[in-house]
């Protein structure tokens, strides 16, 4: 009885001593929850097992396992990765019995990281030895588990670190995918298609981006939306909103995108210009009957950070807010627009083309879009805004439902 | 031995927590102890909107910091799972600035949209119910006799008063819930704009409650026709009146419907919508220096604009 209980805890001593110093080395970004404001929120080591990691894709990768409690050898046993979005095993490492230990901090190679987006898991076990009571002692781990996404790049801001939260939706839809151009498309097709996601309002107003004065600078309240759409919660957005979080999830799988808002010539009575019909963020886009013209002051939508001030037709843009029935070429298209050199959706003539009455291409309808608006005598001539990212939060905002 | 020990400890015990809980509120500084009166006493409770339930509201500082204050709260009709019959929210988030001029400019930020309006906002000025609450608002509604749409389950009420921005959601999911292909929705109900904007008016007068320490307020007593009521005076010397006790004395009426209250007397019918700086008779108003108040039984209105509306002089 007095050995079973000695085994007991020196299994249990071994066993959690050695679980903090499980490690992998290779091309890993920092994380955090998505959870809290506060420094808990940040996940460390980046690199421990148990803790979701975040991998480049393609990149090589290795198990290691630092030397305390006696610990003479180790090695894998058991190494398993496998696809949370179609269970697609990447990987499957088995090596038993005793043989072939590494020592102390000596890597353990892992087949490479996959060399497309994912949403993975990891299931690792080990055998370790070390210095028990009676001499060395072999101990075979229980399998544990890591969450792995598989990003293109490194997060950049405001998603470095990336939030474990949205890569979660971020990865899944953008899976698969391994090109820049190709990846984009898949995001801005992702969050127009989430469902619960967004449905955008027949008032057009915006929900989840707040500013000063409540927030230092303009802030996307991420952790109060993706709590609704966690708990299968249908939420409002409008451009702002759509954009803001496609531009996040852009940049949390390692893209460089930002938002910009779009104006030109209004209506002088209403102050808005009509849009061609297109079937909003919620809809299905399938169906004629989604399809209606919209009175808007402006529009946002993402490009990537840097691109050319408009109208530029050397900048692309992706737009989750909306599906437009025809591409720039008037082909049948029923998406959302996003850039991609196969299929252009190019800045200067998403906006309108042709540029002349009753054009029935881009997003503006009337009225007729023209340079060098007195209005807007500085050069961009009529469009108003720089591009920009917001800031992002974890604050209630709303209470969890 | 053994009974005379463990009272002992109770006794200690409790002479411990006493002086700690007394260390501790006379530890806390003004700005914690409205934070946590907000926190307490501004929720609304489960019962206080019908088929709604809630958890109570948070509050937090923005961004971290301590010189904002939002207070926030969630009222949830649950779904039947009958396809029309989906969850309703009723979201209310209460920001409570530094100054008006902050106040204000949260209030406009509140109304963005991608539309613009003649006085800068992202809606139009007004309130669900048409009846004026605080100093400015602005509501989005559909309307709820149109048949079901994409877009329209979602309705929006921001209102500017004092040091105050506040904005109430009321979303509907749409039919089919999680799962629909295409978020079809149900107008929202009249009554759940009423219902909503009720919590708006309830929320702000008794956020002002809280400012100006109602419960400490002086009494005051005031005469009519030789009937006597208590009224209560404001720091700044404004004198509240009870309408309804006020009205009862004297042989009137008063009706509330949610956050519209109507006093009838001496032929005069006056509308009191608790929130509002102002009472209407008739076609007139007449501007208050505080919102209408309402502490669940009784409403509060100024002695200037009890008098005004109704023609009468109190002492």
């Amino acid at each position: 009885m007095k050995r079973l209980l000695t085994v007991t805890l020196l299994i249990a001593v071994a066993s959690n001593l050695c679980l903090a110093q499980y490690r992998f080395s290779g091309t890993f970004y920092q994380l955090r929850w998505g959870q809290t404001e506060d420094s808990q929120d940040l996940i460390t080591p980046v690199n421990a097992l148990g803790n979701p990691l975040c991998a480049k894709m393609g990149s090589s990768w290795s198990a290691t396992l630092e030397g305390v409690g006696g610990l003479i050898g180790w090695k894998v046993s058991y190494a398993r990765l496998r696809s949370l979005v179609d269970g697609t095993v990447h990987f499957t490492v088995n090596d038993p019995g005793v043989g072939n230990l590494k020592m102390p901090g000596q890597p353990y190679p892992l087949p490479d990281v996959p060399s497309y987006v994912d949403h993975a898991q990891l299931e690792v076990s080990y055998v370790i030895c070390y210095w028990g009571s009676w001499g060395p002692t072999y101990y075979l781990t229980p399998i544990y588990s890591s969450e792995v996404f598989v990003v293109l790049d490194a997060p950049k801001a405001p998603m470095n670190p990336a939030w474990v939260s949205l890569l979660r939706y971020s990865c899944r839809w953008a899976w698969r995918t391994s090109a820049i151009h190709d990846a984009a498309q898949a995001i801005t097709f992702g969050v127009f298609f989430q469902r619960p996601g967004f449905a955008y309002p027949v008032d057009s107003a915006a929900h989840w981006l707040v500013g000063p004065p409540d927030y230092p600078a303009y802030t996307f309240m991420l952790k109060a939306l993706l709590d609704q759409w966690n708990n299968g919660i249908w939420t409002d957005g409008n451009c702002v909103d759509v954009s803001c979080l496609a531009m996040l999830a852009l940049c949390s799988v390692g893209m460089d995108f930002s938002t910009r808002q779009l104006t030109g010539r209004v209506h002088a009575v209403t102050g808005n210009f009509l849009t061609n019909p297109l079937c909003p963020t919620g809809s299905d886009p399938t169906l004629d009957w989604t399809y209606s013209q919209w009175q808007w002051a402006y529009h946002q939508i993402c490009v990537i950070t840097g691109s050319p001030d408009p109208p530029s037709n050397d900048a692309g843009i992706w737009d989750p807010t909306g599906a437009q029935k025809e591409d720039l070429n008037g082909d049948g298209y029923r998406n959302p627009p996003a850039h991609h050199p196969n299929h252009p959706w190019t800045q200067f003539d998403y906006w309108q083309k042709p540029r002349v009455m009753g054009t029935s291409l881009g997003l503006v309808n009337n009225p007729l879009q023209y340079a060098n608006d007195p209005r807007y005598p500085s050069n961009p001539p009529f469009w108003a805004q720089e591009t920009w990212k917001c800031a992002v939060s974890a604050d209630f905002y709303i209470p969890p439902p | 031995m053994t009974k005379v020990t463990l009272r002992s400890l109770v006794t200690i015990f409790c002479i411990s927590a006493g002086v700690l809980s007394f260390g501790f509120l006379r530890g806390q500084t003004m700005a914690e102890r409205v934070e946590r009166l907000l926190r307490e006493s501004v929720s609304l409770a489960p019962d206080d909107l019908p088929s709604f339930t809630t958890k109570g509201g948070m509050t937090y500082h923005p961004a971290g910091q301590k010189d904002r204050l939002i207070f926030v709260q969630r009222l949830t009709r649950k779904s039947t799972g009958v396809p029309g019959k989906e969850r309703a929210d009723i979201i209310v988030r209460l920001g409570f600035l530094p100054n008006r001029e902050m106040a204000y400019e949260s209030a406009l930020s509140q109304t963005t949209s991608q539309r613009i309006y003649p006085d800068g906002a992202g809606m139009p000025q007004g309130s669900w119910t048409s009846l004026p609450i605080g100093q400015k608002s602005w509501a989005t509604a559909p309307d709820p006799e149109q048949p079901p749409a994409p877009g329209i389950g979602n309705a929006n009420l921001v209102v500017w008063d004092d040091q105050l921005a506040l904005r109430v959601i009321v979303n509907y999911q749409p039919i089919g819930g999680p799962k629909a292909k295409t978020a079809v929705f149900l107008p929202i109900a009249e009554e759940d704009l009423e219902l909503a904007e009720f919590a708006a008016r309830t929320i702000l007068v008794r956020t002002h409650m809280v400012l100006i320490e109602w419960k400490n307020l002086p009494q005051v007593r005031l005469t009519f026709g030789g009937k006597q009521v208590d009224g209560r005076r404001g720091k700044d010397g404004q004198v509240f009146v009870p309408v309804k006790t006020l009205l009862q004395a004297l042989g009137g009426k008063i009706e509330r419907r949610h956050g519209s209250v109507t006093a009838m007397w001496g032929g005069k019918k006056v509308v009191m919508p608790i929130g509002a700086r102002q009472v209407i008779a008739g076609k007139e108003t007449v501007q208050l220096s505080l919102p209408i108040l309402w502490d669940g039984k009784e409403v509060w209105v100024e002695q200037r604009g009890v008098e005004k509306a109704f023609g009468l002089a109190l002492r």
